[in-house]
Order: C-alpha cells, then structure tokens, then sequence
C-alpha cells in the first residue's frame, strides 16, 4: 500500500505545483498593461482602450488510503486513493475609451446597454414578486 | 458623458511612479487580500504624455484567487502641467445602484409587511 500511497502523494504534490504555477499566471492579469490596450492612430485621432479584467482559479485535491482485515476472514486488505480537481475562469470588459485628437483628451465611458437592462429587469422583478406577496400575506 | 482635459492647470501634480508603488506592494504582501494602485508605461503622443492608473484587489489563498483589475485613471502631463482624468465605469454604477435600489426596497416591504402582521395579531 505505501508504494501505492506515495505514488499518489508524489502525484498530489505535483499537482499542486502545476497549480501555484497557474495561479502565478492568473496573478499577471494584476499588471495595468492588462487592462490599457496599445495606441491606435486612426487619421488625427489616437484612441487608448481601457478594459476592466478579472481572473479566478481555484483547486483541490485529497489523497487517502487504509487498511484492515476482516474479523471471522483470514488475511487482511488495503487500499488507497486520491482525486482531485479544478476550475478557473476570467474575463475582461471594455469600461472606457481614451481618445487623443484636436479637441484634447477625452474620456469617453463604454455603456453596456444589456447588462444594464438585465440589471433594471432584475430589481423590477424582484419588486414586483416582493409587492406580491405583501398583498398576498395582507390578504390572509 | 465625457470628460474633456484641456491644459489649464498651473502646477505640477505628482504622478507616483511604478518603483514607489512596487515598494508599497511588497510590504502589503503578508496579507491574503492586497488592494493597490499601479501605473502603467507611459505614452508619448505628440507634446503628450499619457500615463495610465489601475487599482488592483488581489485576493490569493493557498489553493485559490482571484485577481480584479480595473483602469481607475490617466495622468495627462503637458509641459509643466498634469491632470488626472479619472474613469467612470457606468455600466458598474448603474448595475449597483439598481441592486442598491432593489434591497432597499426589499428592506422597507419586510418592515411594512411584519408591521402590518404585528398590527393585525396583537
């Protein structure tokens, strides 16, 4: 069973390193190249694209093993196993547009239309459910 | 809605450079979560210099983080002369006052809702 346990033990540790590895790499989305693009001339005007980026990782793993016998069989068994898993996630959005041309520098703001709507249908709704069941519970 | 720089200013405002904000990083590295604000490299666009700002939350756990890095600001530099243009995120502002507006909401109903219950039993 030891061979087997550190075999797994062996492959959790690599694991984890392999893991610390990705995480070092998720934590370069902290540089602010990230979320500033390069320049871009288009006739007098230089536009600067500003995103706003977010990175997630996580994992885990458990390892774990045991043996015994049986009380009325002779002989005993063991037995060992591990598992393990992870997820990570990340996504960027345009927040602003910096554009340089003859009137100065502006600062020209990226509203997301659908995001808002979603929001403003979301608090509708919860609104309406929550004046729903105040007149319900009035009621009874 | 826009913000327009125009070169008005009379002194010289500060713009921290990448060495002072490493150093403040470093000595904030003890705890899981670290909050700080980082310039990028500077760009040179004609007699401007634009110098971009972004705050990071940086949340790093043993087996797990997350990293939120958003553009806050850009210094403009002409001459002698600095502004900092600061970047609004509308789309965020209006998703939190909507939520904002929606527990408010909800806080006030279960106020009414349980005053009116106690009124009705006792």
């Amino acid at each position: 069973m030891a061979e087997g346990t550190d075999g797994i033990v062996t492959a959790a540790v690599k694991s984890q390193e392999e893991g610390l590895e990705f995480l070092e790499k998720m934590l370069e989305v902290a540089q602010p190249e990230r979320v500033f693009g390069q320049p871009q001339t288009y006739g007098e005007y230089t536009i600067i694209t500003a995103s706003e980026a977010v990175a997630g990782l996580g994992y885990g793993f458990a390892v774990g093993g045991g043996e015994g016998s049986m009380e009325d069989e002779e002989g005993s068994g063991s037995g060992s196993g591990g598992g393990g898993g992870g997820g990570g996630a990340s996504s960027s959005r345009p927040v602003a547009v910096i554009s340089v041309g003859p009137r100065g520098v502006t600062v020209e703001p990226v509203i997301d239309a659908t995001k808002i709507m979603l929001a403003m249908f979301t608090t509708l709704g919860s609104m309406l459910l929550m004046l729903a069941r105040m007149r319900s519970g009035s009621r009874d | 809605m826009e913000n327009v720089y125009t070169c008005t200013g009379s002194k010289r405002a500060s713009i921290k450079n990448s060495e002072d904000q490493e150093e403040a990083t470093v000595s904030d590295r003890a705890g899981p979560v670290q909050r700080r604000t980082t310039t990028g490299t500077p760009v040179s666009l004609g007699d401007l210099t634009i110098t971009p700002e972004a705050q990071v939350l940086t949340i790093r756990l043993p087996t797990s983080g997350i990293v939120w890095n958003r553009p806050s600001a850009v210094f403009i530099e002409q001459g002698d002369r600095v502004a900092r243009l600061p970047i609004i995120d509308i789309t965020r502002l209006a998703q939190v006052a909507l939520l904002s507006l929606s527990l408010c909401f909800t806080i006030a109903a279960l106020i009414g809702f349980s005053g009116q219950r106690r009124a009705k039993h006792g």
